[in-house]
């Protein structure tokens, strides 16, 4: 049991790595995946963006090594990416050694209420800039109905 | 919130949770995983959970897909346990439409808690 929840985290944790640099690789062009329709089922019903929208692109961005780029998409990409490495790492270390390591952080209700007043609060002055610098229209037409 | 046998108390009505999902543009998936991850973590008698992935999950694409995997995977099959029932694996299933419909994701997991309080 305990090897078999440690390979499908591992796997899990790979594949979210390795999916955006497979979009890296078969994206046709420079600013194909900034203008097309997004797949996020919000946007595409209000053309809103989610808390997660441009995640996907922060860290493609990151794999093409535009750091600045990355956390202009998202500012929680690159930590993301780092939090998948660095979780990856300790899981692989653990399987390894046949034994888990305590993570009590990871259980932390203090940090856990931070961390979604300062998620939170980054989307909420994104949807600001987002409904300030568009017009109706403009919002219209990132959803799917135009 | 009321703690009714050891279990959080977190009743909702599943079309709720898509309305407030979609009327507060995605910050109401933060506040719900964290009390479902409570929810979760008290029926299993372990931590299955993080609470700080579990706000993750609320903002972030793919940490979602996990998030739902996970309830899938040792939430759910707790909870039927709890209700007499007999443990389903509902991770792959949750876990897709946590990719396509997060919020709808969220709607099926909340019916399932609510059974708890019946």
């Amino acid at each position: 049991m305990f090897y078999r929840r440690k390979i499908s985290g591992i796997v899990v944790l790979f594949l979210f790595l390795v999916t955006p640099l497979l979009i890296m690789l078969f994206d046709p062009g420079a600013g194909h995946l900034q203008e097309s329709q997004s797949f996020c089922p919000f946007k595409m019903l209000t053309g809103l963006p989610c808390p997660g929208c441009g995640m996907i692109k922060s860290m493609v961005s990151l794999y093409r090594g535009d750091l600045a780029e990355s956390f202009r998409n998202h500012l929680f990409g690159p930590l993301l990416v780092l939090f998948f490495i660095s979780a990856l790492f300790v899981m692989t270390v653990e399987l390894i050694r046949g034994r888990n390591y305590k993570k009590r952080w990871l259980y932390n209700m203090k940090l856990a209420y931070g961390t979604a007043v300062l998620m939170g609060g980054y989307h909420l002055v994104r949807i600001i800039l987002f409904v300030t610098s568009h017009s109706f229209g403009e919002i219209l037409q990132e959803s799917i109905w135009f | 919130m009321q703690i009714i046998d050891n279990i959080p108390e977190f009743r909702r009505e599943p079309v709720v949770v898509l309305l407030l999902g979609f009327i507060t543009c995605g910050f109401y998936l933060i506040y719900w995983n964290l009390q479902a991850a409570k929810v979760f973590n008290a029926l299993a008698g372990r931590e299955i959970l993080s609470s700080v992935v579990a706000v993750f999950a609320g903002c972030i694409w793919p940490v979602n897909m996990y998030f739902f995997f996970i309830v899938g995977r040792d939430g759910l099959p707790a909870l039927d346990e709890r209700i007499g029932m007999p443990p389903r694996d509902q991770s792959i299933l949750l876990m897709l439409l946590g990719f396509f419909f997060p919020m709808i994701a969220a709607m099926i997991v909340q019916s399932e808690i609510n059974k708890l309080y019946k």
